[in-house]
């Protein structure tokens, strides 16, 4: 069988690979197999075309802060002086070594802590808070911007409308300071920073739950407030143009009541192009939302993304990119393939 | 309408509320760092006592006393070092696990007599056997920078012998953790994190979160009752953040720059206070290697062209303050420098002009020109990312326009800094601090040796080397005088340009715990340990309660 298949049966080998590669799904897991061995690369080189090595970046900020003995300026000049040493070649090949066994290496910042233990500490912080708030703007944006966009130029429309462009045009961390401002600092309603109490030990209780709850609505609410317009306007504009088309007149004319022509019919077509969006910004969540982290304090990734680029640690954002990039691509993949099933459109096309 | 979307945006919180909640439950085990017993109280009562301790967001356990990125408290409230010397105050000696030290043998012997009441946390005695440990233990992974030949042991303590004398290093011997020997020995100091330490300083290890750090009082302390029950390291990752939580009474004490400092005293003047400690010179540094700045004549026009009392007032005034030409501040180090040049140097632009004259630098209406009828041109270096180095470079070169040079400032980020500094590859720089020590050794060492890493002026000069030799040498009596003659170079060379003392802004408060070290009372620096665990355990030990 092996015989047969090397060496003259080319025709039904080349055949199978022919079927193969021609279907649908075989040609998408090649895309994303390039694209992620693209991010892989991509993720090793960026970090190293930044100026500085991580002795001198450590010892800076050691500096800063309090004077810095030459006996501990020696230590830290020893263990980190070389951490981005050895010809480039080498380095790559020990770094897809790495990946394969799932060791990132020791991150620099808080060395000698392992890379997948500082990720995972802000993971679940990040994919909660930003991926809640994410949903929750989408959610709220489409359908306001489905009312918005079924009578165009009527007063919600033109109130909700030129808001949120106001609102939209607003920088986000500007929104995060003034939250922060009025709610935590002059009315004290909410905690100031942090991901929950300093006091309140982690753990699956009622205690912890609650306070992280009160620490996350000031960071959720800005995120909310900042994306949602992008979702509504966006939504407007398609169920703007989808109400001139014929099915939806149709579906007038069929005697239909308002809520079931707008659900049934013109938002189920206005709201494709919003869910591939979707997608992508599910995908940006474990990126986390670097600027509304730094004002709160919240210890998610987009905090600890800073740390490692003022520390220079090249192997926590290694690893922080990687998790960024291959979650964008997989919930993509996951994406592309719903909505085939979704829009039978697509499925004749290809 | 309005309405209808505040509506809708309470709902969401809510909705949030429960998706967070349903979810947040993975997250614990994440969260929870390392940390020992979560037990609550110690020895001592009150509220407990909480310092910003970090401008980073988030924390890693690793209380490894031997790592650079130990988080702060490691030294001081958990492991001890031997001894220090009060740099806030007149230099006195402070004990802490030494009792007394004395030299012998022409500075090649140190003989450290230790406290014999000393105990670990788990009630075993702290003896001369693990401090000859620890000593042997760093030199074998390279983590000694001393000149140690052999640590023994003595009747009372510890005998270190050095290959040369070593009364300059005397600080840097005496702020030497010692670790118990029976735990340590065998493990590698590079990879371990020592999440459950053993010390014999007055806490334990309470809880570490991703943001706290938070240390309980030792009921069994060798040395005294401890008074602050509860310690809590904080992070902060913004100033502006820190100075609302100082001004709510969220933290207790804090060091870190905030804009508009005075502001915070006027708050609430009783509970509310300042204490800037200068520990450290920041000088403009001239890139020798680049015309005209190897000519001495131009660096003493750049010296006396600037005026340093509106330099230290641009940012924060009363927090920095102008320091003598010797690079020594004259307030601390008054009997080092000869009385002539104590005074901070004055501004004369006429002066200035004379010396810049004397290297064919000329005034041509608004410019100062040179020989080749260029205007004198030169970037400050600075980061851009410190409000206050920016603000000082700003006032220092808009000063140096005035006289006719045509100067800029080049704010970069930190990593570009560093950099460019160590590729020499900047007209000047300000925003590097050098640190006075117990004496000057360190000080002028680090800015002038060839070897420092910190020479990035590039001065190399067979006097200053020869200089530099003898004080490393001198006993601590013959050391005001073996300083002299660097001050004499620094005076008449100007191979940097001393321009400010760093003040270290310590803002802490009195409304739960008094007692605290100020400028009538320095008995220590207010360090949470980022300094010295002495100075940070002298500290928290010598609070009260307040009433």
């Amino acid at each position: 069988m092996a015989a047969r298949a090397t060496a003259p049966a080319r025709t039904p080998v080349s055949g199978a690979l022919r079927a193969l590669t021609g279907s649908v799904a075989a040609k998408r897991i090649a895309f994303y197999l390039v694209a992620g061995w693209a991010a892989i690369t991509l993720n090793f080189l960026l970090p190293r075309l930044m100026p500085g090595d991580p002795a001198s970046a450590i010892l800076l900020k050691m500096t800063e802060l309090g004077p810095v003995s030459p006996q501990r300026e020696a230590v830290v000049h020893r263990l980190f002086g070389g951490a981005n040493s050895g010809p480039l070649w080498d380095q790559y090949v020990s770094y897809l070594g790495g990946l394969f066994r799932g060791d990132f290496g020791l991150s620099i910042a808080f060395y000698p802590t392992p890379v997948t233990d500082v990720v995972i500490s802000g993971f679940w912080w990040t994919v909660i808070l930003v991926g809640s708030a994410t949903v929750i703007a989408f959610v709220v944006g489409t359908v306001l911007g489905a009312i918005a966009g079924w009578r165009p130029g009527q007063r919600f429309d033109s109130i909700a409308s030129p808001l949120s462009i106001f609102v939209h045009s607003v920088p986000y961390f500007w929104i995060a300071l003034i939250l922060a401002f009025v709610f935590a600092f002059q009315w004290g309603w909410l905690p100031l920073a942090g991901g929950a109490g300093r006091n309140v030990e982690p753990g699956f209780t009622a205690a912890f739950i609650g306070s992280a709850l009160e620490h996350a609505v000031l960071p959720a609410a800005t995120i909310v407030l900042t994306s949602i317009s992008g979702w509504l306007i966006h939504m407007r504009n398609m169920t703007a143009s989808v109400i001139n088309e014929d099915y939806v007149l149709l579906a007038r004319a069929k005697g239909l009541p308002n809520s079931r022509v707008i659900s049934g019919y013109a938002a189920r077509n206005a709201i494709l192009p919003s869910i591939s969006g979707f997608a992508v910004s599910i995908g940006m969540v474990v990126g986390g939302s670097l600027l509304t982290e730094l004002v709160f304090n919240y210890p998610g990734l987009g905090s600890l993304l800073n740390q490692a680029i003022l520390n220079l640690d090249y192997p926590l954002m290694q690893g922080l990119f990687l998790v960024i990039s291959l979650t964008v691509l997989a919930i993509n993949f996951i994406a592309d393939s719903i909505y085939v099933l979704l829009d039978p459109r697509t499925r004749e096309v290809s | 309408m309005r309405g209808r979307e505040g509506l809708t945006v309470t709902k969401s919180k809510r909705i949030a509320s429960g998706v967070v909640s349903a979810v947040l439950a993975a997250s614990l085990a994440a969260c929870s760092g390392g940390g020992a017993d979560g037990g609550a109280g110690g020895a001592g009562g009150g509220a407990p006592l909480t310092v910003a301790a970090y401008s980073q967001p988030t924390l890693q356990p690793n209380f490894n006393p031997f790592s650079p990125n130990a988080l702060r408290g490691t030294m001081g409230l958990i492991y001890e070092q031997l001894y220090d010397f009060n740099t806030a105050g007149t230099f006195e000696f402070m004990p802490s696990l030494a009792t007394e030290i004395a030299w012998a043998d022409a500075g090649k012997t140190l003989d450290i007599t230790l406290d014999t009441r000393a105990k670990w946390a788990d009630g075993s005695p702290l003896t001369g056997d693990d401090v000859v440990f620890t000593f042997e233990y760093m030199k074998q992974h390279e983590l000694l920078a001393l000149p140690l030949t052999e640590a023994t042991k003595t009747a009372d303590g510890v005998r270190l012998r050095f290959s040369e004398p070593a009364y300059a290093i005397v600080q840097d011997i005496g702020r030497t953790a010692i670790v118990p020997a029976k735990i340590w020995q065998g493990k590698d100091p590079d990879k371990e994190l020592n999440t459950s330490p053993v010390g014999s300083g007055p806490y334990k290890l309470g809880r570490v979160t991703g943001q706290q750090a938070s240390f309980e009082a030792r009921k069994d302390y060798w040395k005294q009752q401890v008074p602050v029950g509860q310690i809590n390291y904080i992070t902060t990752s913004s100033t502006s953040l820190l100075a609302q939580q100082l001004v709510r009474h969220e933290v207790d004490l804090a060091y870190a720059g905030i804009p508009d400092i005075q502001q915070f005293v006027a708050k609430d003047p009783d509970n509310n206070h300042l204490w800037p400690v200068h520990a450290s010179m920041k000088p403009l540094l001239l890139n020798h290697k680049r015309e005209p700045f190897q000519d001495v004549h131009v660096r003493k026009g750049f010296a006396l062209a600037l005026n340093r009392e509106q330099i230290a007032n641009a940012y924060n005034p009363g927090v920095y303050a102008p320091v003598s030409a010797t690079g020594l501040y004259q307030e601390d180090w008054n009997d080092w420098i000869p009385e002539a040049d104590r005074a901070p140097l004055a501004q004369d632009q006429q002066a200035a002009l004379a010396e810049f004259a004397k290297a064919g630098y000329h005034k041509n209406g608004d410019q100062l020109v040179g020989p080749d009828g260029k205007q004198l041109t030169l970037g400050v270096l600075t980061v851009s990312t410190f409000a206050d180095g920016m603000a000082y470079t700003q006032e220092l070169v808009s000063q140096l326009n005035q006289i006719g040079i045509k100067a800029t400032v080049e704010g970069v980020p930190p990593t570009a800094y560093t950099t460019r500094e160590g590729k020499g590859d900047f007209d000047a720089i300000y925003g590097d601090a050098f640190t006075y020590g117990a004496n000057p050794y360190n000080f002028y060492s680090s800015m002038l040796a060839p070897d420092s890493k910190h020479n990035f002026v590039g001065w190399d000069d067979p006097a200053t080397n020869k200089a530099l030799a003898t004080l490393a040498k001198a006993s601590p009596e013959e050391q005001k005088e073996a300083t002299l003659p660097l001050e004499k170079i620094m005076v008449d060379q100007v191979p940097v340009i001393p321009l400010l003392v760093k003040g270290t802004p310590y803002m802490y408060s009195t409304e739960n715990w008094t007692g605290w070290p100020s400028e009538e009372d320095p008995y220590t620096t207010p360090d949470p340990g980022a300094i010295s665990g002495v100075f940070a355990a002298k500290l928290v030990l010598s609070l009260k309660p307040a009433v």
